[in-house]
Formats: C-alpha cells, sequence, structure tokens
C-alpha cells in the first residue's frame, strides 16, 4: 500500500519538477490526472473504524476429519467503509476444505457482511484470538489495519479403533463386581476350588461326586469372584522414540491405541487413569465412567510428543500415580533401554503389558516398493539388523514376564491384542506369574 | 470485467506513445514503448500484477520524454490517464479474493459443487465493489483528462511577486499533503 502512493507521489513530483525546470506547461499538465487519482483517494481516506465481529462454528468438540462451519459477521456501527478486506488466519494444522478465510466487501453504516467456509483438522486443540480488517478507500491507497477480537477454540479428538474386551489379570482387583477373575472364592462363574460344607452355604453348589466318595462330609463348590480392577495407561509421548513419516506419525497411531484401551476398559467397568510422559508429564487420574471417558479423550486431544533431557528414560515415571499391584499398560514403541524399567515395574508387583507398535514397519513403509522388500540391499539388510534388535528387545522383556503386543499399525490392534492372549500359556495369560 | 479493461488500457496507451513517437520518427523510443508496454501486457494477461508500477513508471516517463522531444501533448494527456487506469486496474484485480491471488475455492467438478447461496452471494459483492470502483475511476479519469486538457490551453502572465505568491502557496500546497500523507502512515503502522 504505501509503495504504490510512494510510487505515485514520486511520479507527481518528477513531473512538478521537470516541467518547471523544463519550462513546459505541458508537462505540468501530465500532472493534473495525478494529482486528482490522489485528491479522491485522499478525500475518501477511511476515518475511524468501529466494527463489531462474531463468530460461531458449528461445532467445537469434533473428531478428526469432520467438518466445521465457521460463520463471521462483520457489523459496521462506525463511518461507512468502501473496502473492507477480511482475512481470518487459521491456525497451524487446519485445512480450509471450502469457501474462503479472505473477504472483500463494502459495508455502509449499519450494515453487516457475512461469510463462511469450513475447515477440518486433525487431532489436537487449536486456538485463534483475532481476525484482520483492513478498510481502505476504493483505489486502495489509504488504508486503516485492525485487528478485531474473535477468538476461536476447537478441540479435535481422536478416532477410536473398535475393540472388544482386553482380558486382563492385575494381582489385585476392587471391591465391585466386574469381569477380572479376582483369585477369591465367592459368587462367579468359573469354578476356584473346593471345601468342606459349612452352614449357610447354598444346596445346589454341594459337590455331589466328592461327597459321594465321603459318605460322612460334604463339600462345597466354590466359584471365582470377578471384580473390576485399576488399570494405568502410559502413553509414550518422548520425541525420541516416536517416528514421523511425512504427514504421518507413529504416535498418532499410539494415541488411537490408548483411547481404545481406556474405552475398552472403561466398558468393563474398571477403574482407568492416564500418564503421558513425554515432554511433560500429563496425567488423568483414575475414574470410572463416560465422565472419566471424556476426560480422557480431552487429554488425549491435546497431548503432543515432547522432548525433554530429564524424561529421555522411562526411569521417572511416576509409579505411585498407579495403586500397588494394578495393571499397567504401556503404549510405547519400546527402545533398548526401557526394558530395566519395565522389570522394575513387575518387581514391584505391577501386572504390565506394553501395546508396542512396530516403529520399523512404520519407517519401512516408506522405502516399500509396492508392499513387497525394501528399497536396495543396504536398507534390506539395516531391516533385517533392526529387525533383529527389535526382536531381542521384546524377548527380554517377555521373560521379565511382561505381555508384549508387537502392533504393526496398519493391522487391528485387536487382532494384535487377541494373538498375543491366546498365544501366551495359561500362566502368562492369567498374569500370575510374579 | 477487470480484466478486460486493463488489457485495453495497457494496449491503447502503449500502440498511442508508440504512434506518436513514430509519426515522429523516434523509432528507437517507439521500439521502447512497445517493449515496455508489451512486458507489462504479457505479465498482466499471465496474471502477474508484479509489473504494474514498473509499467506505469516507464509509459509516464516516456510520454514526458516524448513531450521534451516530440511536439504532441494532447495525446500525452491520453496515454497517461489510460497508464493510470491500467495500474489502478491492475492493483484492483490484485486485491480482489479469488482472482489473482486463488485463495478461493473449490472448482466445479460436478452439479453438486455448484455455487452455494454464500459463494454467490460473494461474487455479487464482488460485482458490486467493481461496479463502484470503475464508475469512480472513470470519473477521475475524464475531471483529469479534461482539467490537463483545459490547463494546455490556459496561458495567464504573472508577475514576479505573483509567481513568488503562487510558488508559496504550492509549496505549503505540497507541504500540507506530505504532511496529510506521512499522518496517515503513521497511524497505518499503529
Amino acid at each position: 500500500m504505501k509503495k504504490h502512493l510512494l510510487l505515485l507521489v514520486v511520479l507527481l513530483f518528477s513531473l512538478l519538477l521537470i516541467g518547471l525546470l523544463s519550462l513546459r506547461g505541458e508537462i505540468l499538465a501530465l500532472a493534473f490526472p495525478l494529482i486528482i487519482y490522489l485528491g479522491v483517494a485522499l478525500w475518501f481516506s477511511p476515518e475511524n473504524i468501529e466494527l463489531v465481529i462474531r463468530r460461531e462454528m458449528s461445532h467445537q468438540w469434533v473428531s478428526s476429519g469432520e467438518p466445521i462451519t465457521v460463520h463471521l459477521t462483520v457489523h459496521n456501527v462506525g463511518a461507512p467503509v468502501e473496502e473492507l478486506a477480511l482475512l481470518d488466519p487459521l491456525p497451524p494444522g487446519v485445512r480450509l476444505i471450502e469457501g474462503s478465510t479472505i473477504a472483500l466487501a463494502s459495508l455502509p453504516t449499519g450494515d453487516k457482511h457475512e461469510m463462511a467456509y469450513t475447515i477440518c483438522a486433525p487431532r489436537g486443540e487449536y486456538s485463534a484470538t483475532h481476525t484482520a480488517v483492513t478498510a481502505m478507500e476504493t483505489f486502495g491507497l489509504f488504508s486503516r489495519d485492525v485487528r478485531l477480537d474473535a477468538p476461536m477454540s476447537l478441540r479435535v479428538k481422536p478416532t477410536a479403533i473398535s475393540m472388544k474386551s482386553v482380558p486382563i489379570r492385575p494381582p489385585q482387583t476392587r471391591g465391585f463386581s466386574g469381569p477380572i477373575p479376582s483369585r477369591q472364592g465367592g459368587s462367579g462363574v468359573d469354578f476356584f476350588l473346593v471345601r468342606e460344607y459349612q452352614s449357610g452355604d447354598p444346596e445346589h453348589h454341594i459337590n455331589w461326586r466328592i461327597a459321594a466318595r465321603h459318605p460322612r462330609e460334604l463339600y462345597t463348590n466354590i466359584y471365582q469372584m470377578e471384580r473390576v480392577a485399576d488399570v494405568g495407561l502410559i502413553l509414550d509421548a518422548r520425541s525420541h522414540v516416536n517416528i514421523r513419516s511425512g504427514s504421518d506419525s507413529l504416535f498418532e497411531h499410539s494415541v488411537k491405541a490408548a483411547l481404545s484401551l481406556s474405552d475398552a476398559f472403561l466398558n468393563d467397568g474398571n477403574r482407568v487413569g492416564l500418564l503421558v510422559y513425554g515432554g511433560v508429564i500429563r496425567s488423568v487420574f483414575p475414574g470410572y465412567g463416560k465422565i472419566q471417558r471424556e476426560r480422557i479423550l480431552k487429554m488425549l486431544a491435546q497431548v503432543s510428543i515432547g522432548h525433554n533431557y530429564a524424561l529421555e528414560s522411562l526411569g521417572y515415571l511416576p509409579t505411585r500415580f498407579f495403586p500397588a499391584r494394578s495393571q499397567i499398560v504401556l503404549i510405547s514403541p519400546l527402545s533398548m533401554e526401557d526394558v530395566p524399567v519395565l522389570v522394575q515395574l513387575r518387581a514391584r508387583g505391577y501386572a504390565v503389558m506394553v501395546i508396542c507398535p512396530d516403529p520399523l514397519h512404520f519407517e519401512a513403509q516408506m522405502l516399500t516398493q509396492d508392499g513387497g522388500s525394501v528399497r536396495n540391499w543396504q536398507a534390506d539388510h539395516a531391516y533385517r539388523l533392526a529387525r533383529i534388535e527389535r526382536g531381542f528387545v521384546l524377548q527380554k522383556a517377555r521373560r521379565a514376564g511382561v505381555q508384549v503386543v508387537d502392533w504393526r499399525v496398519d493391522e487391528s490392534l485387536a487382532h494384535a491384542v487377541q494373538k498375543v492372549m491366546l498365544g501366551q500359556p495359561v500362566r502368562c495369560r492369567l498374569g500370575d506369574g510374579i | 470485467m477487470t480484466r478486460p479493461v486493463l488489457l485495453i488500457c495497457i494496449s491503447l496507451c502503449t500502440l498511442l506513445l508508440a504512434g506518436v513517437f513514430a509519426v515522429t520518427s523516434l523509432w528507437l523510443l517507439a521500439a521502447t514503448s512497445l517493449a515496455v508496454g508489451a512486458g507489462w501486457f504479457l505479465l498482466e494477461w499471465r496474471g502477474q500484477g508484479s509489473a504494474a508500477d514498473a509499467g506505469m513508471a516507464g509509459i509516464i516517463l516516456l510520454s514526458v520524454v516524448q513531450i521534451v522531444f516530440g511536439s504532441s501533448s494532447l495525446p500525452m494527456v491520453l496515454v497517461v490517464v489510460l497508464a493510470l487506469s491500467a495500474w489502478d486496474l491492475s492493483r484492483f484485480r490484485q486485491r480482489m479474493p479469488g482472482s489473482v491471488s486463488g485463495y478461493t475455492v473449490k472448482r466445479c467438478s460436478s452439479y453438486k459443487d455448484m455455487p452455494t447461496k454464500p459463494e454467490s452471494d460473494r461474487e455479487e459483492t464482488h460485482r458490486s465493489i467493481e461496479r463502484k470502483h470503475l464508475r469512480r475511476l472513470l470519473i477521475v479519469d475524464v475531471v483529469g483528462m479534461i482539467s490537463a486538457i483545459l490547463s494546455m490551453g490556459f496561458q495567464f502572465h504573472l508577475g514576479f511577486y505573483l509567481i513568488l505568491l503562487v510558488g508559496g502557496l504550492a509549496l505549503l500546497a505540497i507541504y500540507r499533503m506530505l504532511i496529510s500523507i506521512a499522518g496517515f502512515v503513521r497511524q497505518e503502522d499503529g
């Protein structure tokens, strides 16, 4: 704007100067159209601008990829504005899918201008504070820039992968009925043990086969009580273990897995807490039900990977956040240094399950040609060596009694979990090998 | 609508300038005028408004040269007015979202993608701004041209003290104008 104005003024004075120096009135006359143009622009230049802006959004809490329609209404309560350029800047990451965030309008006093556009965004939390407005006269030489407060707050939640119940067996359960066998006799479905009959035992629980072998004694079947448990989800958000490939990130798959698992555990009635371990430690205290699901969803919508020298290792995991002898589910690609921490957790009495999104497979997908082998023989060898090293890491964790779900992110998480549960010996499946 | 008007303005002012140079046998300057005008025209044709400043400055300077070395001054007023209009329209096109900068929008690939109500409203708003702009530009051009032509045929003799007075008033007017522009630019800054 200033550049154009400067050019016009320079040309105007150049014409005047040349005309005066050369004593040619015709050259002076050439300056007249420029003088009139500049004069008209100056005459109609915008005065004080008084605009009121209002923003309306169709949703503020949406799923990833869901379109959001934004309506902006600008109301002129001051002097008329000949040209009004509106620019509503989108927060980084938000994508415009329809309409425009830029508008040009003419606003007489008391008039309104409405603009609408549709956006969508990946998981995250987004905010914008203002809309940039430029008022100018018709020739666009004189303008005034104003920033109007029009706050926008948008939270995009991750999408969950559909999962059925995840079978866990923590050493300690809580007092309420649930789906997890509690290693205590009582009312239940699964047979637990047989003991001598005590007065008050229901008649239909008497084990008549054993009673037949012992004519003077009666025995009662005791069933295993099924209870809910404490489940602590740990989401690994450390930047050095989470790989990015173009616009895709392994961490996004971890977030989806965390949400799916929390849904599955909460649906079973368990008490679930979440700890995000990355650039900072963030947590959702353990709780039950739909409100807890919302809390976890909000947290998962906000989290991002980060780096913190103090939290490079899982060694500073605040284990006291989780109740003793509860179930811990770690969602992490795992590195070699993390295995001793898992062993420590097992030694402290926690039942530990690791959902391990496979970083090698994820990275190799970048290099693969039509889904076959990796691009060249060096990469192929490197992939095989890395695969061996990773197998070794996972094997060490398994030997410590950790349930490891090696999950290729392009496969179903439920299928991967089921495969591990069925493939493990009964002792490990039951989780009592402490 | 502005694009054809812009291209016509550039073509006319270039051809007029080159033609007047050719009539006065200033072939090199005629070729220079054609080169400047053609360059500006081509860039505007491709939707790049970056050459507008240089184009207008070049055409005006060449018209001054024509007056100094040649003899035709009346066509040069028209050349200046046309160059000014082309420059203004080029800047206007750059300001209009969706026309040059490519901010909008969704291309219509099927009937489902046909412009919705708000989009057609926006186009209507743009058209009305465009009409208003062209109307005002036409008035400014006509008034500017008439005043320039009138001033050419207007001669008067002034005494020395009167010239000093007029010069002083002119300087004062220029000073006031500069202050006004500087004040506006300061306000624009913040």
